[in-house]
């Protein structure tokens, strides 16, 4: 067996010290605000778990989650498989391949603020190339259209997004040694069967990567709704975190906002717990069998 | 100086509470390796993990309890330290 030495733990310290003060202390105030009612540090009153019945009792935020997951749902079900597709008919090779992977990470390094202004422009009907075409098809208005105002955020979060899923897909597929494919054409394997028999399984880890990272990013969305429709129109677009916001900088009202971070932190922290898990099983088990 | 941060006592004895865990965790893992292995979970875990996964566990069991049950929060206290139990000792 290995001998392991603990002692570069005290290397992560640093780490430590600037995440307490970053995350932690305020953590701590957050944990502070959700059991109070405060008006100013001096004037404030002890409520006990009030605001956490508060929170999971009002429909304004249950419908707020329930749109999240429903957005990181549909977002999942179009990135994947588009970025798989996408992945599997770029350029294997040569000065073609480096200019299809910097063409496809462009949307990855843009601000999301101007990626949002952008969008907000593009769609408009009245100046927006975008938006002035499609209402030559339908009736396209995401200012008053609870639909419109849907399908475009989760059409940004696509275009953002899907390089993210292609990046790795592109990734997962180089790392396939030859010879399958050269079995499989011997073989006389169809290009489907190829893709099921063996893509899709040497793809298995990256997808659960691309999967559980788009996830969570798309369940946190935050400034593409903000710019773009600002949670409308109605409350179609007023995804959890958007809520979160108006009540904490809106309202101001950190008792409520506090349960609600707390809240929302504790799924963050859930899905971030079978993410790590699903990924390090693998290792795990032969660790555990080596020993 | 500390005024800011609005500090209640159940919410200093949870935080004090968890560094005593972390700290308590770490000079018994010294003394006592923690052994890995699969419980009902259907995971290899060490001790550490599932005081984590008994942790995580209790909090969201009593948000659900918190919007599902009106009432009772000591009975669903119980429950919930009954079920962290269960995943420390099996899990």
């Amino acid at each position: 067996m290995k001998t392991r030495n603990n002692k570069a733990w005290f290397l992560v310290l640093p780490v430590i010290l600037v995440v307490s003060f970053t995350a932690l202390i305020p953590l701590m105030t957050v944990a502070n605000y959700a059991l109070q009612d405060v008006f100013s540090p001096d004037n404030r009153l002890f409520v006990g778990m009030k605001w956490f019945y508060d929170i999971t009792n009002d429909p304004l935020i249950i419908d707020a989650f329930q749109r999240s997951f429903q957005f990181s749902i549909q977002a999942l079900l179009i990135q994947i498989p588009l970025g798989i597709a996408i992945a599997r008919i770029m350029p294997k090779s040569g000065w073609k391949a480096s200019a299809a992977l910097v063409a496809v990470s462009i949307p990855l390094i843009i601000p999301f603020n101007v990626i949002g202004s952008t969008w907000l422009i593009f769609s408009r009907k009245d100046i927006g190339l975008g938006g002035f075409l499609l209402n030559k098809l339908f009736d396209f208005d995401f200012t008053s259209d609870p639909k419109d105002g849907w399908g475009l955020i989760l059409a940004v979060d696509v275009w953002h997004w899907t390089p993210l899923v292609v990046l790795l897909v592109y990734a997962g597929l180089r790392s396939i040694p030859q010879a399958y494919y050269q079995a499989a054409a011997i073989d006389g394997a169809s290009s489907f069967a190829v893709f099921r028999y063996v893509e899709l399984p040497k793809l298995r880890r990256v997808l659960l990567i691309a999967l559980l990272l788009r996830f969570m990013d798309s369940f946190m969305i935050y400034t593409e709704p903000f710019v773009i429709t600002g949670g409308g129109p109605g409350d179609a677009t007023t995804f959890a975190s958007i809520l979160l916001t108006n009540i904490a900088v809106g309202q101001f009202d950190v008792g409520r906002a506090g349960a609600y971070s707390l809240i929302f932190f504790l799924l963050i922290q859930i899905m971030s717990f079978i993410f790590y898990t699903v990924l390090t099983l693998q290792d795990r088990e032969e660790e555990t069998k080596t020993k | 100086m500390l005024k800011w941060m609005v500090w209640t006592l159940p919410v200093a004895i949870v935080f004090i509470a968890a560094f005593l865990l972390i700290v308590g965790l770490t000079i018994w893992g010294h003394y006592r390796t923690p052994r890995i292995r699969k419980g009902f979970l259907r995971i290899t875990t060490d001790r550490g993990d599932r005081v984590y996964i008994a942790y995580i566990s209790f909090a969201a069991f009593m948000i659900l309890w918190i919007a599902l049950a009106d009432a009772m929060l000591y009975v669903g206290t119980g429950i919930g330290v009954a079920l962290a139990a269960i995943i420390l000792k099996w899990g």
